[in-house]
């Protein structure tokens, strides 16, 4: 017993050190999203959202020309869409009631009050959370393009995992043909690149062609901009090719964004399933 | 001024300064490649007499505070685990033969600037290696792994001799 104690006054910086790194390894390997499991301590936690808030409210109004601009040239976009008829985007989301039209999707206007881009895991933060509705698996649109959907929400922030993550996955749709291809954020990709797997060697493809959403996958509607084709390559052997697209939306100065709720989102998860059983 | 009420002080200090300032500098697009981490300069004011024992909890638990702010839990702490670990090696290494007084911590004032910048060098290469090897799961190269840490310690390096010469007194 003696022995053992010495032995353990001697060696145990070794074995705390050695307990202590294992849990970190706990923490780094253990499930498959980096997000979900640090609910304790991650930047949708109150303490931590509110003082990046803090700095975001000091920031905002360093770019309140630019932002202010964007809305401008956004709101014109949407007038044109609506061809007379107005839009209310406030702070709660709008439900409309129509026989002939069933309304789909909901917005609610967001700030991104944090967001990182240079570093492998980028994530966004969002000025609100559970409390004003927001849920997981929303999507989550800027004033150029899509940013990314929600996978965590405290009551008053909500955490985004964005394009320009290793583990963002979207099904996308190249404008002019239709085809499918798959949104990925491959390495070597910079922060405002991504890759669009998938789509059959054979299309037509031209540099600068659009990529949108397909409304297929439960996060955002049809035809939201994705971005803009910048190269392509032929993938070898498998009849498809690779390219890489330039993102609408800038990371370094998304600010203004809204959130998506998908009201008929049960009904296409159960209609998927339904399919998937009857194979 | 209290010992522990300064090193807290530090603390907070060193997490504003890498929140507030150096998450927010633009490296003229090199941010890939550039992107230091200054809370390992927190162990330049620990006194060279506390245990290793309690130096691990203390970096372990520091660690974990800047991961929250940065979403990446358990990278920063493990890598402030391993020089927390490897200080007193580092420092048998760098210290002058006369040595220091046991209540004294390795700044760059009580080490002088050369050795200082030898040890500071040392640990955070060290940091950032791990950092960056953990962020990138053998995905990346590991000769673009030693080019971010060794560009990521020179940064950090700066801007922890900036931080020291800014808060402490020169005596």
């Amino acid at each position: 017993m003696r022995n053992f104690l010495l032995f353990f006054q001697k060696y145990g910086a070794v074995f705390i050190f050695m307990i202590l790194q294992g849990i970190c390894m706990l923490f780094i390997f253990s499930k498959t999203n980096p997000y979900q499991h640090s609910r304790f301590a991650n930047s949708s936690n109150q303490i931590i959202g509110n003082i990046y808030s803090g700095i975001n409210n000091i920031k905002s109004y360093l770019y309140l020309q630019e932002e202010n601009a964007l809305l401008k040239k956004q709101n014109t976009e949407l007038q044109q869409k609506l061809k007379g008829s107005n839009i209310v985007v406030g702070h709660y989301f709008e439900k409309k009631e129509d026989t002939i039209y069933m309304q789909q999707y909901s917005f609610q206007s967001v700030s991104v009050i944090q967001s990182t881009r240079n570093r492998k895991y980028n994530f966004l933060t969002l000025n609100k959370g559970s409390a004003n509705g927001l849920k997981k698996d929303m999507g989550v649109v800027g004033t150029n393009g899509i940013l990314g959907y929600i996978v965590a929400t405290s009551n008053h922030f909500a955490t985004v995992l964005p394009i320009i993550h290793p583990r963002f996955e979207l099904p996308v749709r190249h404008k002019n043909t239709h085809s499918f291809g798959f949104l990925s954020w491959e390495q070597g990709n910079n922060y405002n690149e991504a890759t669009v797997s998938g789509i059959a060697k054979i299309t037509d493809i031209t540099i600068g062609d659009t990529i949108i959403t397909t409304g297929g996958e439960n996060y955002f509607p049809e035809g939201e901009l994705v971005g803009f084709v910048k190269s392509k390559t032929e993938e070898i052997g498998k009849g498809t090719q690779i390219i890489t697209i330039t993102l609408a939306e800038d990371y370094g100065s998304a600010y203004n964004a809204y959130t998506i709720e998908n009201i008929a989102k049960q009904e296409l998860e159960q209609l998927i399933d339904a399919t998937i059983i009857n194979e | 001024m209290n010992n522990s009420i300064k090193n807290t002080l530090h603390f907070i200090g060193l997490l504003a300064a890498q929140v507030l300032i150096v998450d927010q500098i633009d490296f003229l697009g090199l941010n890939a490649y550039i992107n230091p981490i200054l809370i390992g300069a927190y162990l330049f004011f620990i006194p060279l007499n506390w245990k290793t024992n309690q130096l691990l909890f203390v970096a372990f638990f520091i660690g974990i505070i800047l991961d929250a702010f940065h979403n990446t839990l358990g990278m920063n702490a493990s890598a402030m685990l391993t020089i927390a670990f490897f200080r007193p090696a580092f420092l048998r290494i760098i210290l002058p033969r006369e040595g220091l007084a046991s209540d004294s911590s390795p700044t760059v004032f009580t080490l002088k600037t050369t050795k200082f910048l030898i040890f500071s060098g040392i640990l955070f290469f060290v940091y950032h290696l791990v950092y960056f090897s953990l962020e990138s799961l053998i995905i990346e190269s590991f000769i673009t792994i030693l080019i971010k840490a060794v560009l990521s310690s020179i940064f950090a390096i700066l801007l922890a001799l900036l931080y020291q010469y800014l808060t402490l007194k020169k005596h």
